[in-house]
């Protein structure tokens, strides 16, 4: 019996420690605050935009790494942390950043809610491709784009709109910096005007050049670069590519003369390899995001950069 | 409650507020089947091919800081039950599993949910069958609650405290709707967690108190879990130790589990150990733990596709081995659950 009431004791414990714990932090909250503005970014290019504009003004946290899937981030209870100090986010949006949505939603942190003032929508004017017919909420099988095709950062010309947005918001909320932050934006869409020349100039012999992706990743790409995206591996976005559906494919990239296959590295390597073995296809690995601890992806422009010189290699390999 | 609250959908589903553009309440809609086939080894071989459940699942946002989670679930029967004459646990009909609305934020760090609810009572107990890592759910939690989760109606407060690193406290006070307790039960839980490069630690303290039939009953949980992900690979431990404390009885049990998965496929075990839910003075002279193994594999075909094979092994127990087969499929968008 003694036992017990001991045990009934633990009980009541456990949920003083709880109320301790909680009047403890209501004490510590006000720890010092640093002036710099904290953004929170789903992918390193939204990232790199915002450093480019916020410059000194900002601290940007990136959630993501770059390698991966941005559609499938496993989001960890420890990045809630960057959620509740934020003052501004810039998902991607179209459904494709729901695990972001979810740290959104789940930090308490009213500023970032969608439709507060710290809630950046990124694609505000950008013309989202491959928008489905269907009503959205209606579910379709497998289709992880329900709203449209939400890869619209790799077109170097959606990544000046990006640019605008995250301008155009910050300076919003913070209009003393009204002048800082338009001055570099100017700079940096300056520098992406720049980088488009030379790699349009540089690639202008291989426009036309045509291609199969993976995933609809590189749609917004191709677009801006004139490649020809003539399929995908997968049947379906999200639906991993089947024997059958490659069998179809390979019958039409002979038909089109397709010269490459593009895919980033978290893709399945073998669905590649085998649809390449029968088409002579050459695989080509791009990257769908900047990789900040790879010299060559560090940032925006050198990713777009890293991704049409391995085409244009891939290409003269290949026409040799 | 149910009529309350479907009516409380429709008023605020009068004002059609857009976000830039986007309709507000147009919510996701979901739906996972859940296909388990079991297989009974004792001393002849008993099979069994049911329909777990097939669940709907409606989501979405009534306002920027508002958001509505309904579950409807067509249910088959309860897992480790004799089903040899059907019925009971063989009806087909839509249950609200869960239906309620969460404030995203009431006043600072203070956010909180109305309705019907999972609760978060532990790792395991606030998810849906199709984020288990198991076919069926841990002995401890059956043995417990007397149900596959324990469901509440009524409400919690959450708050987050703004330290470096994560600190989650919630209570709530709720009613049954099946398992152990009478009527109102109070339910609190901290939870924190820590990110160390591709490691993160979490700890959960879990409270569950209320009259059952005869007593007050207290429900103390514990749980530890550690991940390690890098790109698709994951690494998942989980310990979940559970003690119920009653006015004249004590019982206690836990389960274990260790998790390798990649984007393909998922493998490893879970350990039970459970003593039986003593509700007579009978019972309450054995005092024998039941431990349990069961190695668990599953090839996840695409995000919400997988097929999931179990092998249960409790020496103690009648019977003794349960080969399961599960397939899951999803329709609708899904994204990863983040549980605090
Ligand atoms: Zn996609």
């Amino acid at each position: 019996m003694r036992k017990q009431k001991k045990i009934a004791s633990l009980a009541k414990i456990v949920l003083l420690n709880q109320v301790l714990l909680f009047l403890f932090s209501i004490l510590g909250k006000s720890v010092g605050e640093a002036k710099k503005i904290k953004v929170v970014s789903p992918i390193c290019t939204f990232a790199d935009i915002a450093k480019n504009i916020g410059g000194d003004r900002v601290d940007v946290i990136n959630l993501s790494d770059g390698l991966n899937d941005p559609h499938f981030v496993e989001p960890k209870p420890s990045m809630i942390i960057h959620m509740i100090n934020a003052e501004v986010v810039i998902p991607i949006g179209l459904r494709l950043d729901m695990w972001f949505f979810s740290l959104i939603e789940k930090s308490a942190n009213p500023k970032i809610f969608e439709g507060s003032s710290g809630f950046i929508r990124t694609y505000e004017g950008v013309r989202i491709l491959e928008v489905p017919e269907y009503k959205i909420g209606q579910p379709r099988i497998g289709d992880i784009h329900p709203e449209g095709n939400p890869h619209y950062w790799l077109s170097p010309d959606n990544a000046k709109i990006i640019a605008m947005n995250i301008t155009k918001k910050l300076s919003e909320i913070y209009p003393e910096e009204k002048g800082y932050f338009m001055k570099n934006a100017e700079i940096f869409i300056g520098k992406i005007d720049e980088a488009e020349e030379d790699l349009k100039k540089e690639f202008s012999r291989f426009e036309g050049v045509k291609a199969i992706q993976y995933h609809k990743t590189f749609t917004y790409f191709a677009d801006f670069f004139k490649i020809k995206i003539v399929g995908e591996l997968e049947p379906y976005p999200g639906i991993p590519p089947t024997p059958s559906h490659i069998s179809q494919l390979a019958e039409k990239m002979k038909k089109e003369r397709v010269e490459i296959i593009i895919y980033e590295p978290f893709r399945n390597k073998k669905d590649v390899e085998r649809l390449s073995k029968i088409t002579s296809a050459t695989p080509t690995e791009l990257y769908a995001d900047c990789v900040p601890q790879i010299n060559e992806l560090k940032d925006y422009i050198s990713l777009i950069r890293y991704n049409i010189r391995k085409i244009m290699m891939s290409i003269e390999g290949k026409r040799k | 409650m149910e009529i309350g609250f479907i009516l409380f959908l429709a008023l605020i589903s009068q004002e059609t507020k857009t976000l830039k553009g986007r309709a507000l309440l147009n919510p996701d809609i979901s739906a996972i089947g859940n296909i388990v086939n079991q297989t009974l080894l004792e001393n002849k071989i008993k099979n069994e091919f049911f329909i777990k459940e097939f669940e709907f699942a409606f989501q979405g946002y009534l306002y920027p800081s508002i958001r509505a989670d309904i579950f409807l679930t067509a249910h088959g029967p309860k897992f480790g039950a004799n089903h040899e004459h059907g019925v009971e646990g063989n009806h087909i009909g839509l249950d609200l599993e869960e239906a309620y609305v969460s404030l995203l934020n009431i006043w600072g760090g203070f956010s909180g949910k109305i309705g019907r609810k999972y609760i978060e009572f532990g790792k395991f107990n606030p998810l849906h069958p199709e984020q288990w890592l198991y076919v069926d759910p841990p002995k401890v939690i059956q043995n417990m609650f007397g149900t596959e989760n324990l469901i509440g109606d009524g409400g919690q407060i959450e708050f987050l405290f703004p330290l470096p690193f994560l600190l989650r406290i919630q209570g709530g006070i709720f009613r049954n709707f099946e398992g152990p307790f009478q009527d109102v039960f109070y339910s609190s839980r901290a939870f924190s967690s820590f990110g160390i490069s591709e490691f993160e630690l979490s700890f959960g303290t879990s409270y569950v108190g209320g009259k059952t039939e005869k007593e007050f009953a207290n429900f103390i949980g514990g749980d530890i879990t550690l991940d390690y992900i890098k790109g698709y690979t994951k690494l998942t431990f989980i310990l979940e130790p559970i003690l119920a404390v009653n006015e004249k009885s004590k019982f206690a049990g836990f389960y274990s589990s260790l998790f390798y998965s990649t984007r393909r496929f998922q493998a490893g075990f879970r350990i039970d150990g459970a003593e039986p839910h003593k509700e007579t003075e009978e019972e309450h002279t054995e005092n024998k733990i039941s431990f349990g193994i069961s190695p668990i594999f599953a090839f996840l075909l695409t995000e919400t596709t997988k097929i999931r094979f179990q092998y249960s092994f409790f020496p103690s127990e009648k019977p003794k081995h349960t080969i399961f087969f599960q397939l899951i499929f999803g329709l609708g968008p899904h994204s990863h659950v983040l549980q605090f």
